[in-house]
């Protein structure tokens, strides 16, 4: 019982970081159509940021925080401005869109490289790394917050999509930016503001996984692989199946672990998803997407 | 006739032909007049900005020192040693083209590097192919020097090295209850299998072995399991910052037992990372600091590029910068290249790199020496190699492991 209850903990923590990562990934894509390959370096520029404020810089935590999403609002009005709308006004498809957030991706990788150098890096902590003993588990505050703030910002984000009327424009522009624009929605900027609180929810991420995986200024790329794999298996097309994904996908990590081996893991995970592909095409929990179509 | 090739497009004009010839052989007896008076090109192709950067970075200072004491002494034999340095960033692909511009572009006569395993198995084939020379550092897979490679050799310890290592160690300390943890990629499980195979022929039993993903966040379930099995003694085969996370979680639960971490925890990351969790640590190391030669060796790396705890990263590229250097200065390779023949001087260092096999350089106890022949391509010894070192001050520094203290229980 013991150690079911660890694996579910440590799936909980590990899927927390994969669905809000997937989390992110959904909600562009949900207000575009556009699989943002670059969501990745959103994590790693929130890490690298705290690194940056928290050590070079001395700030206090809050205002270090306050410093590190201002950031992330800014990479991401870059990666709108600099690359989304520039592609949109030029009646680029989709998939060259998609080419163009790798491309930004690897730019980010690159100039975080010039800034941080290529080393991995300590990361401070904002909650405390000593064991915190749940009954029979062990865990650690920060790890809790992981959690915690992935309920919260999932809660926050139901509450956005489906209890104001803003959400009601996201959804509707999701479904069709032209027929939005018509009805009067400011399309542009729903789609401005996708990015900038997918952006958000990325450095947020950033804050809270640096501590435990240090910073490097490649990480970006694992994120945004477990974070799509996440958006696939949940649901691409809803945010929340793509938190789920993400959760689902880190409790099977853990049950292989716990009663196997984590060598087995991935070629499991994705036989799972090929799996499913084949009976929901649009995701475990995508009905939210194929309902629309 | 002669208007007709000069109206086809197909065919190049003759005059033009001519001149090119002209030109051609202007410059090549320019270059030959000039061969014997220009700098001795040595190429050094490692990852420094990659995920193994700390390595590379730290071998390429080693190997710059190497360089500039000859250079220093006015060269070898009045030629100074000119370093062509390329960064291939962990990419195999991007590695094997930097190995091929210094065989075929920069007319290299040697090329130094390969820390992380994976680009430089890629100059492997670079070497066989151009027939140059190249001198690979800590990549420890197994199988790296087992097929025929004559251009190829190794200066690093193989990871079943580092395994027989620890094992012996654990052995000789009176461990009886191992439990191994490993990362999922391939230095993890082959250092675990080849820790596994020498403690079992020790007479040890592994009671359990856990291999990880590096990415996971929280390695509560199979730090769990290990502490189910109640070892005496932890052994771990990580990269730097999943290593951290491992020795962290032991500390979360509890885990108090004494632990050996491969040779991953000499890179600074993984204990700046770990903290005070990774105190106590044993680590195995090729770097003696009770030699002389090796701390005047670390008083030179310290005063030029900063201090640097005792590992073996600065002392590969070193040593094998000083092997390379010293089959330069032979007979063979000088006659070589006063007569302009790159390819013979290739062929002639190789030689030399064989015949001074038993090299004595600043790896290993004192006495050991490198142990390389024809047949031969992999350079450390099993014996009097390896020197365990300890971890302290928080993660700090490194200093000679006491294992009087090192003991179950302890």
């Amino acid at each position: 019982m013991e150690q079911i209850g660890v694996i579910l903990l440590a799936g909980l923590t590990n899927g927390s970081v994969y669905g809000l990562v997937g989390l992110s990934i959904s909600l562009i894509y949900g207000t575009n159509r556009v699989i943002n390959f670059a969501q990745g370096e959103f994590v790693m520029l929130g890490v690298m940021s705290a690194i940056l404020f928290m050590v070079t810089l001395h700030l206090p935590t809050w205002a270090a925080i306050g410093a590190i999403l201002i950031v992330a609002i800014l990479a991401a009005l870059v990666l709108e401005l600099g690359v989304y709308q520039p592609l949109m006004r030029r009646g680029a498809a989709p998939l060259t869109i998609m080419i163009g957030t790798l491309a930004a991706a690897i730019i980010a990788s690159g100039i975080a490289l010039l800034i941080w150098g290529p080393l991995q890096l300590a990361v401070p902590n904002v909650f405390s790394l000593q064991a915190l003993n749940l009954g029979p588990l062990v865990t650690n505050a920060q790890q809790l917050a992981i959690i915690g703030v992935f309920a919260g910002l999932l809660l926050v984000t139901w509450y956005l999509m489906y209890r104001t009327p803003f959400g009601l424009c996201i959804r509707a522009t999701g479904v069709n930016a032209r027929v939005a624009s018509l009805m009067g929605i400011r399309a542009d900027r729903v789609v401005r503001f996708g990015f900038i609180f997918s952006a958000l929810v990325s450095g947020i991420v950033g804050i809270l996984i640096g501590p435990l995986l240090g910073g490097q200024v490649g990480m970006g790329v694992t994120l945004t692989v477990k974070g799509f794999m996440a958006a696939i298996l949940g649901g691409l097309g809803s945010p929340f199946a793509a938190a789920a994904g993400g959760v689902m996908i880190a409790v099977v990590e853990a049950l292989v672990a716990g009663y196997g081996s984590s060598l087995y893991a991935e070629p499991i995970i994705f036989s799972l998803i090929l799996a499913m592909l084949f009976f929901r095409p649009y995701g475990l929990l995508g009905d939210f997407e194929a309902g629309r179509r | 006739m002669n208007n007709a090739l000069h109206r086809d497009p197909f065919v190049v004009r003759t005059p033009s032909t001519t001149w090119r010839a002209i030109l051609l052989c202007v410059l090549a007896s320019m270059g030959s007049a000039t061969w014997a008076g220009q700098p001795l090109k040595l190429c050094y192709v490692d990852d420094r900005s990659g995920v193994a950067a700390d390595t590379g970075i730290q071998s390429f200072n080693g190997f710059q020192i190497a360089v500039s004491e000859v250079n220093d002494a006015g060269g070898i034999n009045g030629q100074k040693v000119e370093v062509v340095a390329y960064d291939g960033k962990t990419d195999p692909e991007l590695t094997a083209t930097f190995a091929s511009r210094c065989a075929e572009d920069d007319g290299a006569l040697a090329i130094i590097g390969g820390n992380p395993a994976a680009p430089a198995a890629a100059m492997i084939p670079i070497a066989s192919e151009y027939e140059i020379p190249y001198l690979m550092l800590s990549a420890g897979t197994d199988n790296l020097t087992d097929m025929p490679a004559p251009f190829h050799f190794r200066v690093g310890p193989r990871n079943s090295q580092d395994a027989a290592a620890i094992a012996e160690l654990v052995a000789k300390q009176g461990f009886k209850r191992v439990a191994l943890i490993n990362n999922s990629l391939p230095f993890g499980t082959d250092s675990a299998h080849a820790a596994e195979a020498a403690l079992k022929a020790s007479g040890i039993t592994v009671v359990i072995q856990q291999t990880y993903d590096i990415n996971a966040t929280d390695l509560s379930p199979q730090i769990g399991r290990l502490r189910s099995a109640n070892p005496d003694v932890v052994i771990v085969f990580p990269y730097a910052a999943d290593g951290a996370r491992v020795l962290r979680t032991l500390q979360q639960q509890g885990m108090s037992v004494p632990r050996v971490v491969a040779r991953s925890a000499l890179l600074s990351t993984l204990r700046d990372l770990a903290g005070d969790a990774s105190d106590g640590v044993l680590i195995p190391n090729t770097v003696d600091m009770q030699r002389a030669d090796v701390k005047q060796f670390f008083d030179s790396y310290g005063a030029r590029f900063g201090e640097a705890q005792p590992t073996m990263y600065p002392v590969l590229g070193y040593d094998a910068a000083k092997m390379v250097l010293k089959a330069l200065a032979e007979p063979d390779v000088q006659k070589a290249l006063a007569q302009d023949e790159l390819a013979d001087a290739r062929v002639a260092i190789r030689d030399a790199l064989v015949r001074n096999g038993n090299y004595q350089g600043l790896q290993g106890r004192a006495g050991a020496t490198y142990q390389f022949s024809a047949e031969r391509h992999h350079g450390p010894p099993d014996q009097n190699w390896f020197v365990f070192v300890a971890v302290t001050d928080k993660g700090k520094h490194l200093v000679a492991a006491d294992l009087s203290t090192f003991k179950p229980g302890s």
